[in-house]
């Protein structure tokens, strides 16, 4: 499980470093319910099938997201608007691009392209029977605060024969 | 004679031709180069000797034709080393030396020897030009021979008779001698081209065989060095070319112990040895399946090697190996494994729970989850260092271990316990990474999810004991009615099966079950006593032998409706009118089926004569009737003579009922 997490954690932090240009840092992970209430505006998800099937989710609040939009276009945003949107699902997609490239040399994963959830409170319908997640929080420079979060369910493989 | 030297000879003598291995002619033209270039040679030689002899002599023209054949000699040696076919070298002699031939045998030569010459014609040209063209030549030689030494006058010698028979005869002797064998020769050819290409398809068939199996095939000398015929597999299993003449043992080196080695070496001597029995050296194969390290750092694989001894025809014992590679087999076979060992705690949690009592599950359960809380509190709290949340983490699992312990659940502790031990590790180091904290989330995980799956064994069980118990009851139900039924059958002597229609699941949980039991028994004994006719008079009025008696319970509205019926007699409204008047009832005629259907209910009526064990007390309907109005139900009767009878029940569906009496 962690072997698959690993590679989004890496690559969300070169992401940040390298494109943002925020250092950040990775805290404890913990476990929480998928439908427990929670304070992200808005989120980039991306699947995942082949060996493990599930999701991982990139969360973050509006002033984060806000940003992130400036430094990527250089424009001040006011809200959360097309561009910002735009700019998350770029990120996500950056971040999957990273990943992907670790996680494939080890395992038979496919990533789907990044789907951007928000509003407050947004609700992800996780697809999986499971009902917890992993989330790993990061605490970006000046405070602010973004989340990974990651529910796998690793598939058991089947007998095959080459 | 060194190496080089033989090399040049040997080119000299074949023109520096070179016939591939499979040409099935390549022994038959070796052997004609070197014939013809031995002739050369000789020849050449020969008459280079003969022409300075003969310019010697002053016989210039004799002198001038021995030079001229050596240079043709000469000049079909270079052409043989060109890619010009034999035929025209070898023609280019054959025709020269038959001239030289003919100029000798028609001049005679020195002391008349000329026709001596003439004796190894028929040996060249059959052998150079094969045996058509070569005895062609030779006829036209011996006929020219026949004329010189023959007819008179045809050449400046004079021959004498008897020369002349005897010289034809030996060229007649030679060249029959040459003939025979150069067609012996052919036949022999043709043979060993057919065997050569039989061996040939056969040993192609065998090598695709060895080529295309997913074993490895290969030979080990007495000094354990691979023969050159292995399968080609063999290069991809071990992860090495050119295995020709390496030491076995030496490329399994790196993946033995000295002590291994020892042991391979005393089992391939005792293979050899062919004394001991092929199944015991089976057993005590060290290669039987052992971790292969490739060269190059490449995955282990296991491999396989099982060895038997093949006896040489020259006495030479080689050990002939197969190899097979079990790498993927011993996966599958360790997944096999693990499924089978999870499906085995599986099946032992499940007994530990079901000996729990699932209330006290439950509320280890509760304790859990709160327990879970606090240890995602924990983790979440970042005001916390890791040391201090490991510290907190570590006490919960601990206190669930305690519980799981108590309750008897060993399989789930044991997991609880390594988790423990997953976090003293963490907790000795000297730096906690994020990766530790990670792991140890992921760990936490799998114990939740564990959890889950009381929960969802917990729902199981509950829902397990009450389908079972409800299907407990209905058995419970139909299996006493038809004892009732069997037994008061047997004393009656009459026959009865039992009919059952619909049983609705949630009436029996609605109903007191004591209560519905009673009065079902005392219906049905009524119906056999009283309804079911005996066997010979339903036969009589051409019903089947056997009564049916008849149970359905049913929802209907805000009732329960529960049937008991019979195709028995019906009731016989004469008799109970009889019994009626001698109980002393008045019965007024208008209402009189009424009267008598609701006497009886009443207590101590009954059409037997005599009271026995099973009806005749007069309690029969009249304690249904209790039982029935008790619940606040009511009691309808259809009643048919000669066809039946059904006592339909109504029992109210929202009170709780109790047993009066």
């Amino acid at each position: 499980m962690e072997k698959y997490i690993e590679p989004f954690v890496e690559a969300t932090s070169g992401v940040f470093t390298n494109m943002v240009g925020m250092d950040i840092a990775v805290g404890r992970p913990y476990i929480c319910e998928m439908n427990s209430p929670h304070a992200w505006d808005i989120s980039g998800v991306i699947g995942l099938t082949g060996e493990a099937r599930g999701a991982v989710v990139l969360s973050l609040k509006q002033d984060l997201a806000l940003a992130i939009t400036t430094t990527l276009t250089g424009r001040e945003q006011p809200a959360l608007n097309e561009d910002v949107v735009d700019a998350v699902g770029e990120l996500i997609n950056i971040i999957a691009g990273n990943a992907k490239k670790g996680l494939e040399e080890s395992f038979k994963l496919v990533i789907s392209l990044p789907t951007i959830v928000d509003g407050p409170n947004h609700h992800i319908a996780w697809p999986l029977e499971q009902t917890r997640i992993i989330c790993i929080p990061f605490t970006v420079q000046g405070g602010k605060e973004f989340c990974l979060s990651v529910a796998l369910e690793t598939k058991r493989e089947g007998l095959k024969y080459e | 004679m060194s190496k080089g030297s033989s090399n040049f000879f040997i080119n000299l003598m074949t023109s520096g031709k070179f016939f591939r291995e499979d040409d099935p002619e390549k022994m038959d033209m070796t052997i004609r180069y070197v014939l013809l270039n031995s002739m050369i040679f000789v020849g050449c030689t020969l008459l280079v000797l003969f022409g300075v002899e003969s310019f010697r002599e002053q016989a210039f023209l004799q002198g001038i034709l021995d030079f001229s054949m050596a240079a043709i000699t000469l000049v079909g040696f270079v052409l043989l080393r060109t890619p010009a076919p034999f035929i025209w070298s070898s023609g280019l002699t054959v025709l020269s030396f038959m001239g030289l031939c003919a100029f000798l045998v028609y001049t005679g030569g020195v002391q008349n020897s000329g026709v001596l010459w003439a004796y190894s014609f028929p040996l060249l040209a059959i052998f150079l030009l094969g045996i058509r063209l070569g005895s062609l030549l030779t006829a036209l030689l011996g006929i020219f021979l026949g004329m010189v030494v023959l007819v008179p006058g045809f050449s400046p010698q004079k021959y004498e008779a008897a020369f002349a028979f005897r010289g034809i005869g030996v060229y007649l002797l030679v060249t029959l001698c040459t003939m025979v064998y150069e067609i012996t020769k052919m036949n022999k050819d043709q043979r060993l081209l057919k065997l050569t290409a039989s061996l040939k398809e056969e040993r192609d068939q065998i090598a695709a065989m060895k080529d295309n199996l997913r074993e490895a095939l290969f030979l080990l000398d007495r000094q354990g060095k691979i023969q050159g015929q292995y399968s080609p597999i063999l290069e991809a299993m071990l992860g090495k070319t050119n295995l020709t003449g390496e030491i076995f043992l030496d490329i399994l080196s790196p993946s033995l112990s000295a002590k291994e080695k020892g042991l391979l070496e005393d089992f391939f001597a005792m293979v050899l040895e062919q004394r001991f029995d092929a199944a015991m050296l089976e057993d005590i194969n060290p290669l039987k399946e052992f971790t292969y390290l490739p060269p190059g750092g490449t995955a282990p694989r296991t491999l396989s090697v099982t060895c038997s001894c093949l006896q040489r025809e020259n006495g030479e014992a080689y050990l002939l190996c197969t190899l097979r590679d079990l790498t993927r087999e011993v996966e599958l076979r360790r997944q096999l494994e693990e499924e089978e060992k999870k499906r085995q705690q599986e099946m032992r949690a499940l007994f530990e729970v079901v000996h729990v009592d699932p209330r006290i599950f439950e509320d280890f359960i509760q304790e859990m989850d709160y327990q879970f809380v606090h240890i995602n509190g924990a983790l979440k709290n970042s005001e916390e260092d890791n040391r201090q949340t490991l510290l907190e983490v570590y006490q919960y699992i601990h206190a669930v271990k305690a519980n799981a312990v108590i309750l008897g659940l060993s399989d789930f502790a044991e997991k609880l316990h390594s988790l423990e031990q997953e976090i003293k590790l963490i907790q000795n180091k000297e730096e906690i990474t994020f990766q530790d904290m990670l792991h140890l989330t992921v760990e936490i995980e799998k114990v939740y999810r564990e959890k889950d799956t009381f929960e969802q064994l917990l729902n199981r069980i509950r829902s397990f004991s009450a389908t079972s118990s409800q299907l407990q009851e209905e058995q419970v139900l139909v299996q006493t009615l038809e004892r009732t039924i069997k037994k008061l059958c047997h004393e009656l002597g009459k026959q009865a099966t039992l009919s059952v229609g619909t049983l609705e699941h949630g009436a029996l949980q609605q109903l007191d079950f004591r209560l519905l039991k009673e009065i079902l028994i005392q219906l049905v004994r009524n119906a056999l006593v009283h309804g079911i006719e005996t066997p010979e008079e339903r036969q009589r009025k051409g019903k089947p032998a056997a009564g049916t008696i008849f149970v359905s319970l049913e929802k209907k509205g805000d009732q329960l409706c529960c049937v008991v019926g019979d195709d028995g007699n019906g009731l016989c409204f004469e008799r109970i009118r009889q019994q009626a008047e001698r109980r002393g009832m008045r019965i007024e005629p208008s209402k009189e089926r009424q009267q008598l259907l609701q006497y009886i209910f009443s207590p101590g009526f009954s059409t037997q004569d005599e009271a026995d064990l099973h009806s005749g007390r007069g309690v029969g309907l009249s304690l249904v009737k209790d039982r029935v109005y008790a619940t606040g139900g009511s009691i309808k009767i259809a009643t048919e003579e000669g066809k039946g009878c059904r006592f339909y029940l109504y029992f109210p569906l929202e009170k709780n009922h109790s047993v009066a009496g």
